[in-house]
Protein backbone atom coordinates (compact mmCIF):
# COMPACT_ATOMS: atom_id res chain seq x y z
CA UNK A 1 0.00 0.00 0.00
CA UNK A 2 1.26 3.29 -0.73
CA UNK A 3 2.93 5.60 1.99
CA UNK A 4 0.86 8.17 3.40
CA UNK A 5 3.21 10.63 3.91
CA UNK A 6 5.27 13.18 1.52
CA UNK A 7 8.55 14.74 2.38
CA UNK A 8 9.24 17.60 0.30
CA UNK A 9 12.92 19.66 0.72
CA UNK A 10 13.84 23.42 0.56
CA UNK A 11 17.07 25.21 0.80
CA UNK A 12 17.50 27.52 4.07
CA UNK A 13 19.28 30.75 2.18
CA UNK A 14 22.74 30.94 3.50
CA UNK A 15 22.57 27.38 5.37
CA UNK A 16 24.24 25.38 3.21
CA UNK A 17 24.27 22.30 6.01
CA UNK A 18 20.63 23.11 6.52
CA UNK A 19 16.92 22.31 4.98
CA UNK A 20 13.52 22.75 5.56
CA UNK A 21 11.56 19.52 5.34
CA UNK A 22 7.94 19.20 5.10
CA UNK A 23 6.21 16.36 6.07
CA UNK A 24 3.05 15.81 4.82
CA UNK A 25 0.53 13.27 5.71
CA UNK A 26 0.36 11.16 8.83
CA UNK A 27 3.79 9.70 10.21
CA UNK A 28 3.22 5.87 11.34
CA UNK A 29 4.41 2.43 11.38
CA UNK A 30 3.53 2.58 7.50
CA UNK A 31 5.91 5.08 6.26
CA UNK A 32 9.11 5.42 9.37
CA UNK A 33 11.29 3.28 6.87
CA UNK A 34 10.45 5.49 4.08
CA UNK A 35 10.93 8.72 6.41
CA UNK A 36 14.48 7.29 8.49
CA UNK A 37 15.77 6.70 4.60
CA UNK A 38 15.08 10.29 3.68
CA UNK A 39 15.88 12.27 6.86
CA UNK A 40 19.34 9.93 7.73
CA UNK A 41 19.97 10.48 3.45
CA UNK A 42 20.18 14.13 4.54
CA UNK A 43 22.50 13.67 7.51
CA UNK A 44 24.73 11.56 5.23
CA UNK A 45 25.36 14.22 2.31
CA UNK A 46 26.10 16.72 5.26
CA UNK A 47 22.52 18.31 6.03
CA UNK A 48 22.70 17.83 9.45
CA UNK A 49 20.57 20.85 10.30
CA UNK A 50 16.74 19.83 9.64
CA UNK A 51 13.99 22.02 10.14
CA UNK A 52 10.56 19.96 10.05
CA UNK A 53 7.45 21.82 9.25
CA UNK A 54 4.58 19.79 10.37
CA UNK A 55 2.19 22.00 9.25
CA UNK A 56 0.75 19.99 6.99
CA UNK A 57 1.33 16.76 9.25
CA UNK A 58 -2.20 15.86 10.25
CA UNK A 59 -1.06 12.94 12.73
CA UNK A 60 1.56 10.96 14.47
CA UNK A 61 1.27 7.18 16.31
CA UNK A 62 4.05 6.04 19.13
CA UNK A 63 5.98 4.77 16.17
CA UNK A 64 6.27 7.78 14.67
CA UNK A 65 6.69 10.25 17.59
CA UNK A 66 9.81 7.51 18.29
CA UNK A 67 11.26 8.54 15.33
CA UNK A 68 11.35 11.88 15.88
CA UNK A 69 12.93 11.50 19.24
CA UNK A 70 15.49 9.24 17.30
CA UNK A 71 16.35 11.73 14.56
CA UNK A 72 16.44 14.40 16.95
CA UNK A 73 18.92 13.02 18.83
CA UNK A 74 21.42 11.26 15.63
CA UNK A 75 21.43 14.75 14.69
CA UNK A 76 22.59 16.14 17.94
CA UNK A 77 25.34 13.29 17.88
CA UNK A 78 26.09 14.73 14.10
CA UNK A 79 26.91 18.57 15.44
CA UNK A 80 23.64 19.43 13.96
CA UNK A 81 19.65 19.84 15.00
CA UNK A 82 16.25 18.44 14.42
CA UNK A 83 14.05 21.25 15.21
CA UNK A 84 10.73 20.87 14.57
CA UNK A 85 7.70 23.89 13.48
CA UNK A 86 3.73 24.31 13.14
CA UNK A 87 2.64 21.80 15.02
CA UNK A 88 -0.77 20.80 14.93
CA UNK A 89 -3.32 20.93 18.42
CA UNK A 90 -3.00 17.04 18.30
CA UNK A 91 -0.01 16.36 17.50
CA UNK A 92 2.03 18.42 20.06
CA UNK A 93 -0.17 17.38 22.75
CA UNK A 94 0.28 13.68 21.97
CA UNK A 95 3.94 14.78 22.52
CA UNK A 96 3.49 16.78 25.47
CA UNK A 97 1.41 13.13 26.74
CA UNK A 98 4.45 11.36 26.50
CA UNK A 99 6.87 13.94 28.33
CA UNK A 100 8.71 14.74 25.33
CA UNK A 101 8.37 18.93 24.51
CA UNK A 102 11.29 19.15 26.40
CA UNK A 103 13.32 16.47 24.81
CA UNK A 104 12.32 17.81 20.96
CA UNK A 105 13.28 21.38 19.89
CA UNK A 106 9.72 22.86 19.15
CA UNK A 107 9.29 26.48 17.66
CA UNK A 108 5.73 27.93 16.72
CA UNK A 109 7.14 29.31 13.62
CA UNK A 110 9.45 28.56 10.51
CA UNK A 111 11.18 32.13 11.14
CA UNK A 112 12.34 31.63 14.77
CA UNK A 113 13.37 27.89 13.56
CA UNK A 114 15.67 29.67 10.95
CA UNK A 115 16.85 32.05 13.45
CA UNK A 116 17.23 29.62 15.98
CA UNK A 117 20.39 27.83 13.16
CA UNK A 118 23.82 28.63 14.56
CA UNK B 1 -27.84 13.90 11.78
CA UNK B 2 -29.20 12.10 14.48
CA UNK B 3 -27.29 9.01 15.40
CA UNK B 4 -28.76 6.10 17.68
CA UNK B 5 -26.08 5.01 20.01
CA UNK B 6 -25.00 2.22 20.83
CA UNK B 7 -23.80 1.02 17.25
CA UNK B 8 -20.48 -1.15 16.76
CA UNK B 9 -18.06 -0.80 13.80
CA UNK B 10 -16.87 -4.35 13.37
CA UNK B 11 -13.94 -5.57 10.70
CA UNK B 12 -11.65 -7.99 10.23
CA UNK B 13 -8.28 -7.66 8.95
CA UNK B 14 -6.12 -8.95 7.25
CA UNK B 15 -2.34 -9.24 10.02
CA UNK B 16 -1.01 -6.44 7.23
CA UNK B 17 0.22 -3.00 9.15
CA UNK B 18 -0.65 -1.49 5.78
CA UNK B 19 -4.42 -2.10 6.29
CA UNK B 20 -3.86 -0.20 9.67
CA UNK B 21 -4.46 3.76 8.29
CA UNK B 22 -7.27 2.95 6.69
CA UNK B 23 -9.27 1.79 9.25
CA UNK B 24 -8.58 3.51 12.07
CA UNK B 25 -9.19 6.83 9.93
CA UNK B 26 -12.58 5.45 9.38
CA UNK B 27 -13.04 4.87 13.09
CA UNK B 28 -11.53 8.54 13.61
CA UNK B 29 -14.54 9.81 10.88
CA UNK B 30 -17.12 8.08 12.73
CA UNK B 31 -16.60 9.35 16.13
CA UNK B 32 -16.60 13.26 14.87
CA UNK B 33 -20.08 12.14 12.51
CA UNK B 34 -21.48 10.95 15.98
CA UNK B 35 -20.65 14.09 17.79
CA UNK B 36 -17.31 13.60 19.21
CA UNK B 37 -14.75 16.23 19.23
CA UNK B 38 -11.92 16.18 17.29
CA UNK B 39 -9.31 15.74 19.83
CA UNK B 40 -11.85 12.14 21.09
CA UNK B 41 -11.70 11.11 17.28
CA UNK B 42 -8.08 11.81 17.32
CA UNK B 43 -6.77 10.20 20.74
CA UNK B 44 -9.39 7.36 20.02
CA UNK B 45 -7.42 6.88 16.85
CA UNK B 46 -3.91 6.47 18.46
CA UNK B 47 -5.36 4.19 20.81
CA UNK B 48 -6.55 1.67 17.96
CA UNK B 49 -3.56 2.36 15.55
CA UNK B 50 -1.52 1.43 18.65
CA UNK B 51 -3.35 -1.61 19.55
CA UNK B 52 -3.64 -3.16 16.16
CA UNK B 53 -0.31 -3.14 15.27
CA UNK B 54 0.74 -4.68 18.72
CA UNK B 55 -2.11 -7.30 17.72
CA UNK B 56 -0.22 -7.92 13.86
CA UNK B 57 3.25 -7.67 14.94
CA UNK B 58 3.28 -9.33 17.96
CA UNK B 59 -0.09 -11.41 18.39
CA UNK B 60 0.20 -12.76 14.40
CA UNK B 61 3.41 -12.31 14.44
CA UNK B 62 3.20 -10.48 10.86
CA UNK B 63 1.47 -13.48 9.60
CA UNK B 64 -0.72 -12.43 6.65
CA UNK B 65 -2.78 -15.77 6.39
CA UNK B 66 -3.72 -14.97 9.73
CA UNK B 67 -6.58 -12.16 11.03
CA UNK B 68 -6.94 -9.26 13.57
CA UNK B 69 -10.38 -8.39 14.82
CA UNK B 70 -11.28 -5.07 15.53
CA UNK B 71 -14.96 -3.69 17.06
CA UNK B 72 -15.49 -0.03 18.39
CA UNK B 73 -18.18 0.00 20.23
CA UNK B 74 -19.61 3.67 20.31
CA UNK B 75 -21.92 4.80 22.77
CA UNK B 76 -22.83 7.88 23.50
CA UNK B 77 -20.28 8.39 26.43
CA UNK B 78 -17.60 6.32 25.66
CA UNK B 79 -16.08 4.11 23.16
CA UNK B 80 -15.03 0.69 23.62
CA UNK B 81 -12.21 -1.07 20.99
CA UNK B 82 -11.46 -4.39 21.21
CA UNK B 83 -9.02 -6.37 19.06
CA UNK B 84 -8.47 -9.75 19.16
CA UNK B 85 -5.45 -11.14 17.69
CA UNK B 86 -3.81 -15.04 17.96
CA UNK B 87 -1.69 -14.22 20.42
CA UNK B 88 1.56 -15.21 19.51
CA UNK B 89 4.14 -17.01 21.23
CA UNK B 90 4.30 -17.04 24.93
CA UNK B 91 7.10 -14.42 25.02
CA UNK B 92 4.97 -12.06 23.94
CA UNK B 93 1.65 -13.27 25.97
CA UNK B 94 3.71 -12.70 28.90
CA UNK B 95 5.44 -9.40 27.30
CA UNK B 96 1.71 -8.12 26.74
CA UNK B 97 0.50 -8.88 30.20
CA UNK B 98 2.92 -7.37 31.56
CA UNK B 99 2.65 -4.14 29.57
CA UNK B 100 -1.12 -4.41 30.43
CA UNK B 101 -1.39 -5.14 33.99
CA UNK B 102 2.07 -2.52 35.27
CA UNK B 103 0.44 1.14 36.27
CA UNK B 104 -0.34 3.65 34.07
CA UNK B 105 3.45 5.59 33.98
CA UNK B 106 3.56 8.47 36.03
CA UNK B 107 6.35 10.00 34.35
CA UNK B 108 7.87 10.91 31.25
CA UNK B 109 7.46 8.08 28.28
CA UNK B 110 10.16 8.94 25.86
CA UNK B 111 13.60 9.50 26.13
CA UNK B 112 16.17 10.16 23.87
CA UNK B 113 17.66 6.75 23.57
CA UNK B 114 14.42 4.90 23.49
CA UNK B 115 12.91 5.15 20.12
CA UNK B 116 10.23 2.00 20.56
CA UNK B 117 7.99 0.43 22.53
CA UNK B 118 5.34 3.45 23.67
CA UNK B 119 2.24 2.42 21.90
CA UNK B 120 0.86 0.54 24.82
CA UNK B 121 1.86 2.87 27.23
CA UNK B 122 0.75 5.79 25.61
CA UNK B 123 -2.73 3.54 25.28
CA UNK B 124 -2.90 3.38 29.15
CA UNK B 125 -2.35 7.20 29.36
CA UNK B 126 -5.01 7.71 27.12
CA UNK B 127 -8.17 5.53 28.25
CA UNK B 128 -9.82 4.92 31.40
CA UNK B 129 -9.12 1.32 31.29
CA UNK B 130 -7.68 -1.09 29.21
CA UNK B 131 -8.14 -4.91 29.91
CA UNK B 132 -6.20 -8.09 28.14
CA UNK B 133 -8.25 -11.33 28.25
CA UNK B 134 -5.86 -14.60 26.88
CA UNK B 135 -8.05 -17.91 26.28
CA UNK B 136 -7.21 -21.21 26.97
CA UNK B 137 -6.13 -21.36 23.13
CA UNK B 138 -3.90 -18.50 23.32
CA UNK B 139 -6.18 -15.96 21.53
CA UNK B 140 -5.73 -12.42 22.93
CA UNK B 141 -8.23 -9.96 23.30
CA UNK B 142 -7.73 -6.28 24.71
CA UNK B 143 -10.19 -3.98 25.77
CA UNK B 144 -9.58 -0.13 25.95
CA UNK B 145 -12.50 2.19 27.75
CA UNK B 146 -12.43 5.54 26.42
CA UNK B 147 -14.92 8.34 27.88
CA UNK B 148 -15.84 11.00 26.10
CA UNK B 149 -14.13 14.16 27.78
CA UNK B 150 -17.06 16.48 28.51
CA UNK B 151 -18.96 13.95 30.42
CA UNK B 152 -16.29 12.35 32.07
Amino acid sequence: METQIQLTCEDVPGKADARIVRFIGDLDATNVDFTTEKIFGYFDEGLVKIIADFKQLRYVNSTGLGVLLHFNKSAKEKAGCFKIVNLNENVYEIIEIIGATSLLDIYDELDEAVAALV
Amino acid sequence: MSVAFPYTIGVKLQSDPDVIPAMRKFISEALQVSGFSAKFAFRTEIIVDAVCNNAIIYGNESNADSEVEVSCKVHEDRVEVVVKDRGGSVENIERLKEAVNCSKPEGPLADDSEPAGMGLEIVKLLSETIELDVDENNLTSIRVVRKREDTA
